[in-house]
């Protein structure tokens, strides 16, 4: 068996090994969208991340352990030998750079030289930076691997702990992705219908990854004084740290699912609130007022929003095609009566 | 020892790329944050440089003015107010040919500001600091103006008056267009830097390594650096929260700049400049009822200068379509200031969106 596995070629192995790479992160970025209520999904996503970051580690590796075919082995050993001199060169190359940028900005006539100057010469030092973060990875991991084999050569117990290994990282890539499945149709085979909670924000904290993808988390009040915690989704929820502030409003949006594993569909600020607000700030102001109005008759509350179709003809009284907008949809909703009275205001406003 | 390395497969060269690599990186992470103007293609250039990496700005400083001397190119029609020629080290040049276009045009500003630079150089601070305040009668925003003055008041020993300049100045958002200007204020803070702790005059340093990020992100640490010590040493708090809020802001840390603002307001609740950093953190967040609330407030701390009128009329009449109160805010600015044009311009604004005389509909 172990033979049948050093016989594999080392395409295969780093392929698969991609494989798996791939599958943490797919299945990772599913448990992460579909978030479960309380803390199974910060621990499903932390999950996905070590299973990621192992499978990274299992691919770096059996690229760095491959045995290449002769011609390449050749190419490497020269490389090797030159290596700390292509670096000098290169470093020198973009030492020269600024030179490139004023070269660039003096350049007479307009064609596409200098623009490529200017290019070469700001996005030098930037891929060279990367260039050499790869580079420098991948020779301290080959230098590590072979310190590694001439301290502790490779035998039979090793190889069998590295199987088992094996075996491991892929048994928990194959469970997760179980979880991760199961939570997806979950999530995406559920009813239309989300019940809003409203809570109250007492924190949001932020902590930064290295890998510059920040991680957030907001801790909510509930009108009954009990706190929860939520991780937050980039791109998805409406509140960030440094966005917001504690004592604000927020609306959580919470499904069902449809194997009955309840799951936030998102967290953002109570824009009913803001909106009330806003117009209590700066009652003459027209948008809010029109977005309260909207509002209220998204809320089926006619009533309202005839008073503040009212309080907004008040301040702008020749704006009538509002107010015959409102009343339009109040009959399309078939309230008829509140249509006739909006009507009828703005008729006096026309008039005056 | 080779050998050794090479018998547990490692190269000498590939240790030697490793060395080169990692020295290239830290280097590169010092150097990728400043500006070209720092690099000056010349040997004085390159001793300047080496000497603003050693931290000895005010040589660094007076060695790039060094670097910059030489031949005037420019002629007199090419360079009317002089300001080449001063940039060039030329001062004699330079005053000529100011004096010469204030004959021809004696409200010009930029030969005054010319005939500043040359005082300055000769180490004329009251005849420099006479022009400069005759410029800023004439036009109390007039950027180079400000820096300069901030120059003059910062070598008078004048800490408070160099911090009301320089604020003025950088909430333009430019940082002059003359090529002298960064390094006197470099020189500045490099002369301030080296005095013995307990006599820098702390908040002017946090303004200047302040304006000094803009050419070089490494400057935002001493900036905060500076400003710490001055809230801590009671040193104009309300601007030293003021400049650590807009560093932070700079940093892309909402969260702090949002919450030093909030330090500056408490250390002076008249803060105009601090109340529009709330309003800029606010856009930011896309809160529009505290982007209203703040700018409303810096507007209504500072009545008569209508550098806020714009950024009000932004969030009054285009974010809220709030007519009325534009109209009532650009009466209350007219009554204090009826010479305030910006003022007059935005009531014409508020009015025509009311559809004067009567009340319409505002623009959507």
């Amino acid at each position: 068996m172990i033979e049948a596995a050093r016989r594999r070629p080392a395409g295969a192995r780093i392929l698969g090994a991609l494989a798996g790479f791939a599958l943490a992160g797919w299945f990772g970025t599913m448990v992460y969208n579909f978030r479960v209520v309380g803390s199974a999904h910060a621990i499903g996503v932390v999950v996905g991340t070590v299973l990621m970051a192992l499978w990274a580690v299992i691919c770096v590796q059996r690229v760095m352990t491959a045995t290449p075919p002769a011609w390449m082995r050749r190419l490497l050993e020269d490389g090797e030998l030159v290596v700390g001199f292509v670096v000098l060169n290169l470093i020198l190359v973009n030492v020269f750079s600024p030179f490139l940028m004023l070269l660039s900005q003096i350049w007479l006539g307009a064609s596409l030289f200098p623009l490529m100057l200017g290019m070469a010469a700001r996005l030098s030092g930037r891929v060279l930076f990367v260039t050499f973060v790869v580079a420098t990875i991948a020779l301290l991991w080959l230098s590590l691997t072979r310190l590694a084999r001439h301290v502790a050569p490779a035998s039979a117990a090793l190889r069998r702990v590295q199987r088992a290994f094996r075996v491991v990282a892929t048994s928990a890539v194959a469970l997760y992705g179980i979880y991760a499945t199961a939570l997806s149709f979950n999530g995406s085979l559920d009813g239309p219908l989300a019940v809003e909670h409203r809570r109250e924000l007492v924190a949001v904290t932020t902590v930064n990854t290295p890998l510059d993808f920040p991680v957030s988390w907001i801790d909510l009040r509930a009108a009954d004084g009990t706190l929860e915690r939520i991780t937050l989704i980039a791109g998805k929820d409406g509140v960030w740290a440094g966005y917001v502030d504690p004592g604000q409003a927020v609306v959580v949006r919470v499904r069902a699912g449809f194997f009955g594993i309840p799951w936030i569909e998102s967290v953002a600020l109570d824009e009913e609130r803001r909106t009330e607000l806003l117009v209590e700030a700066a009652p003459s102001a027209a948008e809010p007022r029109r977005a309260l109005v909207a509002l209220r008759l998204r809320q089926g509350r006619a009533a309202d929003a005839v008073t503040h179709t009212r309080v907004y003809l008040g301040y702008y009284p020749r704006d009538t095609a509002f107010a015959r907008t409102v009343a339009e949809t109040l009959r399309g909703a078939g309230d008829a009566q509140s249509a006739l009275e909006l009507d009828r205001l703005a008729l006096a406003a026309a008039a005056r | 020892m080779i050998d050794r390395l090479r018998r547990v497969g490692l190269h000498p060269s590939v240790i030697l790329a490793l060395v080169l690599m990692s020295l290239w990186m830290v280097a590169y992470r010092r150097l990728d944050g400043v500006a070209i103007e720092l690099y000056q293609p010349s040997v004085a250039g390159v001793r300047a440089f080496a000497l603003y990496l050693n931290g000895r700005y005010g040589d660094a400083a007076r060695a790039y003015r060094e670097a910059h001397r030489g031949p005037v190119w420019a002629s007199d029609t090419g360079d009317p107010t002089g300001a080449w020629a001063a940039a060039a080290g030329d001062t004699a040049l330079a005053e000529r040919r100011a004096r010469t276009a204030l004959e021809a045009f004696p409200t010009a500003l930029e030969p005054r500001v010319t005939l500043a630079e040359v005082a300055l150089d000769r180490g004329g601070l009251a005849e420099a600091s006479r022009e400069l305040s005759a410029v800023l009668a004439a036009h109390s925003d007039h950027i180079e103006a400000l820096y300069l003055s901030a120059v003059v008041h910062g070598r008078a020993g004048r800490a408070g008056e160099a911090i009301d300049a320089l604020n003025r100045a950088l909430r333009s958002g430019y940082a002059g267009a003359r090529r002298a200007t960064p390094f006197r204020l470099l020189e500045l803070a490099g002369d301030l830097h080296a005095r013995p702790a307990a006599e820098r005059p702390l908040c002017l340093l946090a303004h200047l390594f302040r304006y000094l990020r803009i050419f070089d992100g490494a400057h935002a640490a001493r900036a905060l650096a500076y400003a710490e010590l001055a809230v801590a040493a009671n040193d104009r708090p309300a601007d030293a929260w003021l400049t650590i809020a807009v560093v932070q802001d700079k940093l892309g840390r909402h969260e702090a700049a949002m919450q030093a603002v909030r330090h500056a307001l408490a250390a002076d609740p008249r803060h105009a400049e601090a109340y529009r950093w709330a309003a800029v953190e606010a856009r930011q967040r896309g809160d529009l009822l505290l982007q209203y609330r703040m700018i409303r407030k810096a507007f209504e701390s500072a009545l008569t200068d209508p550098y806020y009128v714009e950024d009000l009329s932004r969030v009054v009449l285009g974010g809220l379509g709030d007519a009325h109160t534009m109209a009532a805010l650009m009466e209350q600015a007219l009554a204090a200031d009826p010479n305030n044009a910006m003022a007059r311009k935005h009531l014409a604004a508020a009015r025509l969106a009311l559809g004067a005389p009567g009340s319409g509909p505002p623009a959507r």
